[in-house]
């Protein structure tokens, strides 16, 4: 058929047309003919007699009454949003599980692991426990056994304390938490005794650091390392030397006094033999006494000062454990929403072929079917042999 | 047999025609709608029939109307339309149309039933297809855009058809008048 525009002339025509069939109108005398014409076809239409009529008012009575909206469909809505609630409620439960689930499993399948907060307060309560074992104004030492000395609960106490810590890192992150080791030692007045540092990637790359931490900030100090990354262990030893501290000292004391005695015994005597004699002596004394003082310095030193060795491992794994829960939670969602997408591509991936074939089978099918509508209509209206 | 969608489509379901408007569809389309099929299948009782189930199904699937792809009226002629062809295939119908003064008009024998003939005459001469624009036009009282919806064509296409099934039995009609 052509698919040509239709003139003025043609619209007009066809407007005066639905004029009439559509019972008003009124008729220039120009369009007489036409209109005579749209008249004559219009009455010629097979209309419905009254039977007819009444049947089929009938037929669409009995159609409307039956096909009424059923009651319960008014309340579609408030159906739809309770069910949308309790199945987004559902969900959240069951992710909100979910989460926990597997925080508790990390906990319980790394005993050893711990958080820097746990840590901290583990630090907190132990220096209390021996602080409550001192009197007050002591310096806070733990209750240890004294080895073979009786020592005077009113004397202050000296205690030497040890720890070892191993954090996890991812191995990118080594050199950067590196970094931040030399900082928070500055901060706290602290010094690096030696360090070694090999950053790498993934599970790859290590720290060695053997850290100087004055006691006074001890706690703190240690509290701040815990927080750079993940806790994979910990051990803290602590030994009271009280004893050996004091009897350094005294042991200096007198040593001191020896020395001083033997310089004036040196200085009046008056024999040769017994001058040579007594510098013999007071060469061992004073040599004595700088061996005691040294031990004096090192003693002060292992109280004054709190040795952490520390030591950061490549472990991508164990430093994901230990990220934020807002951050977990990101991931958490990224990986859900990266393995939607997966999902979705492969799903496209093979829906878009069977939707392309199956929509050419479509468009064909429509143009088979309607070319049989078109010859059943016209076998129907075909006119009959005269 | 299954049923033929030409025309409509029903995949997408928006929001459904308020009852009060098939009430006014109903008034508005009814002898129309029987004048078509009774033309279209030849046959009052069957026109009836089609009539009454092409407004069921209309009211049916109400909310498979899409307002943007024409009018309700459009719409229900085309549902109309798929039934007949159904229903013609469903019978075997082969015979032709017999266009009797009892099926195009009402009883009785008047002036009007000359022109009938008249018209019934012109009308064998045409091809399948004006026949039907001719239908859809005087019978149904369909405009050019419902026209086009029940065929599946544009309108602007429907227009020209249109037109040129008009002249045709325009002149049909012209030269049985000069014979007789």
């Amino acid at each position: 058929m052509s698919s040509r525009r239709i003139t003025e002339t043609e619209q007009h025509e066809l407007d005066v047309i639905d004029a009439i069939v559509r019972g008003g109108g009124e008729a220039r005398p120009e369009d007489a003919a036409l209109t005579d014409f749209a008249l004559l076809v219009r009455n010629a239409r097979p209309v419905p007699n009254h039977g007819e009529a009444a049947a089929l008012d009938a037929r669409a009575e009995t159609v409307h009454s039956k096909l009424k909206p059923r009651k319960w469909s008014t309340f579609k809505p408030a159906i739809a949003a309770v069910c949308s609630f309790v199945l987004i409620l559902g969900v959240v439960v069951s992710v909100d599980r979910e989460y926990n689930g597997t925080v508790t499993t990390i906990e319980k399948s790394v005993p050893n692991d711990v958080r820097a907060d746990d840590f901290a307060a583990q630090s907190e309560s132990l220096t209390k426990a021996g602080q409550e074992s001192i009197p007050s104004g002591a310096e806070p030492a733990l209750a240890v056994p004294e080895p073979g000395g009786v020592t005077s609960s009113k004397e202050p106490r000296e205690v030497a304390r040890d720890t070892r810590i191993t954090l996890a890192a991812d191995g990118q992150e080594i050199e950067r938490i590196a970094d931040r080791v030399n900082v928070i030692v500055d901060r706290y007045g602290g010094y690096v005794a030696s360090s070694r540092v090999r950053g790498g990637e993934g599970d790859r790359g290590r720290a060695t650091f053997s850290l100087m931490i004055p006691a006074a900030q001890y706690k703190p100090a240690l509290a701040a390392l815990s927080k750079l990354a993940h806790v994979r262990s910990r051990s803290q030893s602590s030994e009271d030397i009280t004893t050996a501290f004091n009897s350094a000292d005294r042991q200096l004391d007198r040593l001191t006094a020896r020395a001083d005695r033997l310089e004036g015994q040196l200085a009046s005597a008056e024999s040769p033999s017994q001058r040579a004699s007594l510098r013999r002596q007071l060469a061992r004394a004073n040599s004595a006494q700088r061996a005691a003082a040294r031990q004096v310095r090192a003693n002060r030193a292992r109280v004054n000062y709190v040795p952490i060795a520390l030591t950061i491992v490549a472990d991508r794994a164990a430093a994901d454990k230990d990220k934020g829960e807002i951050t977990k939670a990101f991931d958490k969602a990224g990986k859900i929403l990266t393995g939607i997408a997966a999902v979705l591509i492969i799903v496209l991936a093979v829906l878009i072929p069977i939707a392309l074939i199956a929509a050419g089978i479509w468009f064909g099918l429509r143009r088979f079917t309607r070319a049989r509508a078109d010859r059943a209509i016209e076998s129907a209206t075909a006119p009959q042999p005269e | 047999m299954p049923e033929t969608n030409l025309t409509t489509d029903e995949s997408t379901p928006v929001a459904a025609p308020a009852p009060h408007e098939f009430d006014a569809l109903y008034r508005d389309s009814r002898d129309d709608l029987f004048s078509y099929l009774a033309y279209l299948v030849g046959d009052r009782s069957l026109a009836e029939e089609l009539t009454a189930q092409a407004f069921e199904k209309a009211f049916r699937k109400r909310s498979h109307f899409r307002p943007g792809r024409g009018d309700l009226r459009g719409w229900l002629f085309a549902i109309a339309r798929n039934g007949a062809v159904d229903e013609l295939r469903r019978s075997g119908r082969e015979s032709a149309l017999e266009l009797a003064p009892e099926l195009v008009g009402a009883e009785g024998v008047d002036r009007s039933s000359d022109d009938r003939l008249l018209i019934a005459g012109a009308m064998r001469r045409l091809q399948a297809r004006d026949r039907e624009l001719i239908a859809l036009k005087f019978f149904a009282g369909l405009d050019n855009k419902q026209i086009g919806r029940v065929l599946g064509i544009s309108n602007s296409n429907a227009g020209t058809q249109l037109h040129r099934a008009i002249s045709r039995l325009r002149e049909e009609i012209g030269s049985t008048e000069n014979v007789l």
